[in-house]
């Protein structure tokens, strides 16, 4: 696990890296990507995670059929996750359009050149959107196109990624492997993972660093503040790849913060987070500034007065995004959510706020990214219908590994007080 | 001591329930899988998005004539009545990254002389000309 992580922070590094120095004229090529990719291991070697052995190992309490159960729902569930990815064609208009074309046309005789973004013609391109996901694609073809076997073997080694990192968390908070196995297996079947939708676009990528991120900072509590930085690094990668990883990466920076406040040497393991963050953040920050503005953004024009408009009448867009989060496209994921939610806010009233806190900072993230785009789509210059229907699934389900954490971390004070009131 | 026992009886209960609905769900997904991989990945592009096209058409169209074309050309499409040319406009964009797609006509022999015309057959085989000359 500490390699996958350490593999997943090099990656980042590799695009924060990587982009700038690209723009200043460093060829993107073979021999460049991998002296690169050489300069920055010795630093993610520096990734240090607890021994879950070292730690409380966590009592396996469930029968052995049981066990047997989630387990091979698990592998099921990644078995056709592999299958489809390799089975279904790339088809997603953003990915011909935005993503994947922009990678394919960024690097001209091995050097980097954003000059087409600018052209007649890439308007629709959304050209201001980031760029670190189409360059992680340029430097994974080692400079050349990026064609549907790199977009495809990329996805699914994420995907791959994103389980394993989730399931881990789920232990690192004190569930058992059972549980653990269960959770990712939801993840693992959810649209997140199952529809070919996300193959080639960014809502995956997005998914994994910051859940990466906020399962290092779940790994360095007590002696091992040796992933605060990495955290802070993942955290600060998410406006490299997508827009909301901007105010994504805010909401879980703070959740991340009061986590690591907590103890002894408080200031460094905040610093430790917030500086390599805050130094990501303001690249992408830079660099976006660079990007043509062209074509139209979702809150062009009045959009403070479409806002009030919709105000008025909120039922019928609720009652869309509503609808959405109870399709049984979530396998009943966001039900799961909302009692745990419940639990740990009640547990919260009841003066319990500090065993709850981990589960209530993690379910704010996510409540609150629900609730940007929820207010997006109330000021979108786009038809409102059409914009849900052509998004909602897709950017909410990014959100599924952090609710798989928070549902995780409520359900183990769930099982402490039933344990509790067991021996009373 | 009856209470606490039951109670564990009854997770390992709904536990094993609800692992047994989602492998029944898997399963279900990987018959339809394995018997029409094709209708699967409709049902998504049908929930998704309604405006896609014949991807895997356009992909083999393009990439059969990529290699006849030369890098950083202006090229212009021609395609059959009632294609829509801003879909297909997009796709050679794509799948031709060397070159300059300068647009879609409606006859290759309004392309500017000496320029590159890639005209796509109803079949949607591709084929490349030059200036009115077919190669």
């Amino acid at each position: 696990m500490r390699f996958l992580l350490s593999l997943v922070v090099l990656l980042a590094l590799l695009v924060a890296v990587g982009l700038p120095l690209a723009l200043l004229g460093m060829p993107v090529a073979p021999l460049s990507v991998v002296l690169l990719a050489a300069a920055l291991f010795p630093l993610v070697r520096k990734v240090r995670l607890p021994s879950m052995m070292e730690e409380e190992t966590v009592e396996e309490r469930w029968p052995r059929p049981v066990a047997l159960l989630a387990r091979v729902a698990l592998l099921l569930a990644v078995a056709l996750f592999l299958a489809k990815v390799a089975l279904a064609p790339l088809w997603s208009w953003d990915h011909f359009a935005i993503w994947g074309l922009k990678s394919r046309q960024m690097v001209v005789e091995g050097r980097l050149d954003l000059g087409f973004l600018a052209l007649p013609g890439f308007e629709l391109s959304s050209t201001y959107y980031p760029i670190g996901l189409p360059v992680l694609w340029c430097l994974l073809a080692l400079g050349g196109l990026p064609g549907t076997a790199l977009f495809k073997v990329v996805h699914a080694l994420l995907g791959l990624a994103l389980v394993a990192v989730t399931r881990r968390g789920v232990l690192r908070l004190g569930l058992s492997p059972t549980v653990a196995d269960a959770l990712a297996a939801l993840l693992a079947a959810s649209p997140l993972l199952w529809d070919t939708i996300t193959v080639g676009l960014a809502d995956l990528p997005l998914a994994l660093w910051v859940t990466a991120g906020l399962v290092l900072v779940l790994e360095s509590s007590g002696d091992h503040p040796g992933s605060v930085w990495p955290a802070g690094v993942c955290l600060g990668f998410l406006p490299w790849i997508k827009q909301e990883g901007l105010p994504l990466a805010l909401l879980a920076l703070a959740a991340a913060a009061v986590m690591v406040s907590s103890g002894k040497g408080r200031k460094p393991r905040l610093a430790a987070l917030l500086l390599p963050a805050g130094l990501l953040i303001a690249g992408a920050l830079a660099i976006g500034r660079t990007l043509p503005k062209a074509g139209t953004a979702f809150l062009d024009g009045d959009w403070r007065g479409r806002g009030l408009e919709r105000l008025s009448r909120p039922g019928e867009i609720l009652t869309m995004l509503g609808s959405d989060l109870a399709a049984p496209d979530w396998l009943g994921f966001w039900f799961l959510f909302a009692a745990c939610l419940a639990f740990a806010l009640w547990r919260a009233l009841r003066r319990e706020y500090r065993r709850n806190r981990t589960a209530l900072l993690l379910a704010g993230v996510v409540v609150l990214q629900l609730g940007l785009y929820g207010a997006i789509y109330f000021c979108t210059y786009l038809p409102v219908a059409d914009h849900i229907l052509s998004s909602f699934t897709r950017i909410t389900a990014a959100l599924v590994p952090l609710g798989i954490l928070a549902i995780a971390a409520s359900g183990r004070e769930m099982s402490n007080g039933w344990r509790l009131r067991a021996g009373m | 001591m009856r209470a606490p026992l039951n109670r564990e009886r009854l997770r390992a209960a709904v536990l094993v329930l609800l692992l047994a609905g989602l492998i029944a769900v898997l399963a279900t997904r990987g018959v339809r899988l394995a018997a029409q991989p094709e209708e699967l990945t409709g049902i998504d592009e049908r929930k998704w998005f309604r405006s896609s096209g014949p991807v895997a058409l356009a992909a083999e169209a393009f990439g059969a004539v990529r290699s006849g074309l030369p890098s950083g050309g202006e090229v212009w499409l021609t395609l059959p009545p009632g294609w829509d040319p801003g879909w297909w406009g997009w796709m050679a964009r794509y799948h031709l990254p060397e070159q300059s797609i300068a647009g879609v006509l409606q006859q290759a022999s309004e392309a500017p002389a000496g320029s590159w015309v890639v005209a796509v057959s109803p079949e949607g085989k591709a084929v490349v000309q030059q200036a009115g000359q077919s190669r």
